[in-house]
Formats: C-alpha cells, structure tokens, sequence
C-alpha cells in the first residue's frame, strides 16, 4: 500500500504533463497530417462530416483518427491553457485561490500605495487586466511577484485574521462579552470550574495532609511539637520559632490550643492518636485480666515514661526538638500514645478525656502532676518484673517529681520506653491471636487448641505450590500476597481439620499414634482415592521427584503398607472405617 | 527444585502433632503432605474458576477466601 500510493501521483503528473505535451506540439504535427487526409477530402466535408454523425460513420478511420485529433486541438485551443491545467475542486472547494483571485482583483488597492515608491507601471498593468492573470503573473516582472506575493501575505493574513477572532471571543467570552459569555458559561463551566475547584481543593489537602501523613514519625513529631509549641506559644520568641517551623503544614498554634476540633486538619491527627491510644488500651486492658505480670509492668513503664515526657518537654523544648526531630518525636509520640493506653487503662472511659484534657491544656503542669501521681501509684502495682526499665523508669521517675530534667535523661527514658513498645507491640500480635501471653515473640508461631506451639508451613514452600497449581488450573499472573496470605490461612485451616479428623481416627481406634491407615482411611473419605485412584498412584501423580524418590527408596515399608491398608481396608478396615464414620 | 527441600517433614509433622494432640508414626507425613498438596491443587482450581468468574487478573485473596471454605468442606474426613 505504501509503495503503490507515492507511485500513481507520479504516473498521474507525467501523463498529465504528456497529454497536454502531446495535443500542443501534436498541433503543427496534426496540421502537418490533415494536409494528407485534408488533401483527400475537402475541409467543408470534414466539417460537415465532423457535425454529422452519420458522416463520421462512412468515414475511414483514419479519418475519424484526423478528426479527433482535430477535436483535440479544438478543445486544446478553445480551453485555456492554466484553466485546463487547474483543477477546478480545489478551487470550488477551498477559498484560497478564490481569495487569491480577489486579492488579485484588490490588488490595485494595495498596490498603488507602495507604486508610489516603486514601479507604477506594473501595477497599472496588474490594475488594468484583473481577470485572467495567472498567466500574466508568471510573466511579469519580479516586483509585481513580490507585490503579489505581498498581497497575498496581506490576505493570508485576513485569512488568519477571520480565524483570530474566534480565538480573541474565548477571551472576550471569559472577559465578560454578553453573548459569549452566555454561549461559554453554558458549555464550559459545569465541568471546567467545577472540576477544576475539586482538583484544587482536594490537591490542596491532599498536598498539605496526606504528604506528611505518610511520614508518620516526622508527622507525628510536628503535631507534638505543634502542641508543645502551643503550650509554648505563651512565650513570645518560642511562637515565632513554631510559626516559622509549622507554617508550612499546619496552621498557626494557637488555633489548635483554642479548640479541640476546630481544625480538620487537627482532627485527624487527633483520631490517629485516638486509634493508637485505644490499642493500646486494648492492651492494657488484656494485660489487667490477664493478669501477666509482664503487661503490667510494661504498662506501668509506659505510663513512666509517658508522665516524664511532657516534663520535658515542658522545661528543655527547644533544645529537645531541635537536636534530633524525626527520632525524637517518634519517641515522643509513642510516650504520648503510650500515655493515653495508660490512663485509658487506669481511669477507663474518662482516661481518654483527661487525655484529650490534658492535649488541649497542652501539658498544664498540674495536669501532668496528677497523672504523674497516679501512674506513680500504678507502678507501684506492676513494677516488679523487669529490672533494668524499671530501674530507669524509677529514677525517671524521681525525675519527674523532682521536676529536675535534663535532655540525656528524657532521651534514656524516651528509648527505653521505645523498647517496651516494642514489646508492647509484640504483645499486642500475640494477644490478638488469643491469649498468647507466654508465646514468644515470632508472629509465625502459633498455638493449637490444645496448647501445643506450633509454626505454619513456610510461605515460600506455600507459594511455591499454589503457584505450581495455579499455573496448571490456568490462572495467569504471580501469586499477590494477599492471596498468599489467604492461602496460608486456608493451609492452617486445613492443618488444623486434619489433624481433627486424624486424632479423631485415631482416638476412635483406641490408638495414640496417627497410623498410616488413618491417614488412608481419610483420604478415602475425602473421596481423594477410590478403587481406580490407589493413594500411591496419587503420590506418584503429584508428590514431586525427589518425594517420588524417597518414597521409592523406601518402597517396601510404605509401599506394603499402603498395599496392605487399603487391602485391610477392604477387609478389616472396612469395618473399623464404618465404625469410625458412625 | 533439586536443591529444595519437597516440603519440611518435621514441620508438617510438628503441625499435625499440634492439632492432633497424637504422635504421628513414621511416614504418614508424606501422605498427609500428599492430601495437603491435593488439596492446595483442589483450593487452586477453586480459586482460578472464581478469579475467572469474577473477573480478576490472576488470583487474589478474595477469590482464595471465598473458596476456602468449600474445598476445606470438601476435604472434611
């Protein structure tokens, strides 16, 4: 296709340029040839005969030949010459040469002003013969060209001009012209303006909320110095600190202090902190009935550590914040989360309020001291298992009374009570799975209903073989991790009904181990084997190589085993696998 | 593959010890490995009809949850 459409256009101009090449200097040639046929028959015959179709026909075709080919000049000479070349479609169809034509016929207009400076004849001449001046054109001298061409850049240029003013009515239109604005206002501004205020709302909170919302220590670090900034706003030099530091994310402090919920922006970090403090009251709570030493205590710390922070906050800001923000602040927030777990746990419901209270007050220093006091009783309670934290959080805690604070002890405190958040954390996991106080910290352990530790399969081996399968059942893609944690779920799942139904079995037939005909018996159940499938045939069909080999290095013990069980249990195990269903 | 272990014995036999509350005698972890492998073959299918049903890319854990408890139903002793 590509190749034959650049070849026609080169075949259509040659024979266009052929054609009119052969009929003019076909002319003298013709004339050279009608002289013989002429000479034959007389040039009235030839007319006559030419109006006459019945003339033609008693011609000789070589006659007919001499009369077409005189046709042919006719109509050559008749049609002019640049007229015959043009085609017409372009003219009818695009305004150009329409308008070339009239700025041809303005021409004169145009020219005269310029005559005066330059050659008037010519223009006197392109005045005068307005109508058929293509060819004149080519003819004439280079200043009428150029006049021309002037003219026509001119008329170009009206050209563009009716265009423009389309494009000047948009603007006019959005300016405040009456038509076009009505005929815009309808098309435009329901989706444009909008569209265009949502964008620019939403990527203003956007911008503003949620960039630093993905970073939460640093977040979290400029709303806790935010409202130590707010406590710390009474002081003139302080504010102008916070001012220059917070203005790019949040608005100035002082709002924040006035109301709780005024801001939105203030809001959700408040419900952040509110989601963490109620976790960690969920923890603290577990930790109360359970009644794990461990818990309280770490809850105890936690609340140490928590009262010693807005002290020192109070009383070394600038320095604090300063030194070290993201890490700090990290610690800070999770003293304060921490702190709120604490009160929440201890004062229930009205925890959480003295909490919000004491945000709001930001850190009055006598609410400080009450929670100070009854965390120091707290601790009483559950400080007695961890030496170290508790030696650190007691002398923290003579800190804090004393009120006498130093920035190495608020950094001691603030680790160590990252420390026991950690395990907090870790005890949160392992609470959420039930009751799993005493289980250790990997989150892939696990403890069956009958109290025994027990770790899932590995994820890669579980990977692995879904992925295997799901490329054999046809489906496309990797595994997601999602649906890789789903399937370990149903993995353990599986596990654990298994193991059900084994113990079940084997239980049944008065046994303490799970035999191999237990096992047997319940894949028969499953309806995985059947008379035509034996479970070695299973094993072969699906267990990989290096299973395969194991299994055929030791063929006699499994191999006559199953042989033997499946043969028993159409015999024997028949009957004991009836009683089982039963 | 060749280097890979096929599966840990000692976990699967520890898991199934778990749940059992029983001891496992000596190679019944291959077979419980086998129905385990059926049934991740069974779960598998599962899900892909699902997937293709619902109209996912590939399997994602909403289709292996959904199925879940059909095929653990089907693979009830």
């Amino acid at each position: 296709m590509a190749d034959n459409n650049p070849q026609p256009p080169a075949r259509t101009p040659s024979k266009l340029s052929q054609i009119p090449v052969r009929t003019t200097p076909g002319v003298p040639i013709s004339r050279t040839y009608t002289p013989g046929p002429g000479a034959r028959t007389p040039r009235g015959l030839l007319i006559s005969a030419h109006n006459t179709p019945n003339a033609h026909a008693n011609l000789t075709p070589h006659v007919r030949a001499a009369y077409r080919a005189i046709d042919s000049r006719r109509a050559a000479i008749l049609t002019p010459h640049h007229a015959r070349r043009r085609s017409l479609r372009e003219a009818r169809e695009t305004p150009r040469n329409f308008l070339l034509q009239l700025g041809k016929v303005l021409a004169p207009k145009s020219e005269r002003i310029p005559s005066s400076s330059s050659s008037p004849g010519s223009a006197l001449s392109g005045a005068t013969e307005g109508g058929g001046r293509n060819g004149e054109e080519e003819g004439d001298t280079s200043e009428e060209l150029t006049f021309d061409i002037s003219t026509r850049s001119r008329y170009g240029d009206d050209d563009d001009e009716e265009e423009l003013p389309k494009r000047p009515r948009l603007s006019l239109g959005l300016g405040g012209g009456a038509e076009d604005e009505d005929w815009e206002d309808d098309d435009l501004p329901q989706p444009h303006r909008s569209a265009g205020l949502e964008d620019l709302t939403e990527n203003f909170t956007v911008q503003s909320i949620e960039l630093p919302r993905r970073v939460d220590p640093e977040r979290d670090g400029h709303r806790m110095m935010r409202d130590s900034m707010g406590r710390l706003s009474d002081f003139p030099q302080l504010q102008q600190q916070s001012d220059g530091i917070d203005s790019g994310f949040f608005p100035p402090a002082g709002a924040i202090e006035d109301d709780e919920f005024g801001n939105a922006e203030d809001r959700i970090p408040d419900e952040f902190s509110r989601l963490d403090s109620d976790e960690t009251r969920r923890r603290e709570t577990i930790g109360h009935e359970g009644g794990m030493g461990l818990l309280l205590g770490a809850g105890g710390r936690d609340s140490d550590f928590h009262i010693e922070v807005p002290v020192g906050m109070d009383e070394s800001t600038t320095t604090f914040m300063i030194a070290s923000p993201t890490r700090q602040f990290e610690m800070v927030e999770g003293q304060a989360a921490e702190a709120a777990a604490a009160t929440s746990g201890q004062g229930g419901g009205g925890g959480f309020a003295e909490l919000m209270d004491r945000r709001s007050d930001s850190y009055d220093d006598d609410d400080r001291n009450d929670i100070g006091l009854t965390f120091d009783d707290y601790d009483d309670d559950g400080m007695d298992l961890d030496n170290n934290l508790d030696q650190a959080a007691g002398s923290d805690e003579e800190m804090t009374r004393l009120s006498g604070y130093t920035p190495t002890t608020a950094m001691r405190v603030s680790l160590s009570a990252a420390a026991a958040r950690e395990r907090l954390g870790f005890f949160r996991e392992e609470g959420g799975e039930g009751r799993g106080g005493l289980s250790k910290i990997k989150a892939t352990k696990k403890i069956s209903k009958h109290g025994i530790e027990y770790t899932s399969l590995p994820p890669a081996m579980v990977k692995r073989l879904a992925q295997t399968f799901a490329k054999t059942s046809g489906a496309k893609g990797n595994i997601s991790p999602e649906a890789l944690k789903a399937i370990m779920q149903a993995s353990d799942w599986f596990f654990e009904q298994l193991g059900d139904d084994l113990s079940a079995y084997a239980k049944h037939a008065h046994r303490k181990t799970i035999d191999m005909s237990d096992m047997l018996t319940l894949m028969k159940r499953q309806r995985q084997t059947n008379a035509q499938t034996t479970p070695f045939a299973l094993a072969q069909r699906y267990l990989p190589r290096e299973l395969l080999q194991e299994l055929r290095m030791t063929p006699p013990v499994p191999v006559k085993k199953r042989r033997k069980a499946t043969a028993s249990s159409s015999r024997t195990g028949a009957g004991g696998e009836d009683e089982e269903v039963t | 593959m060749p280097g890979q272990k096929a599966y840990p014995r000692a976990t699967v036999k520890k898991i199934v010890k778990a749940h059992a509350n029983c001891n496992v005698s000596k190679n019944v972890d291959v077979m419980i490995y086998l129905d385990y492998v059926l049934f991740m073959q069974t779960l598998m299918k599962e899900a892909t009809i699902e997937a293709k049903q619902g109209g996912e890319r590939g399997i994602t854990g909403r289709s292996v949850k959904k199925v879940t408890a059909d095929t653990l139903a089907k693979f009830k002793g």
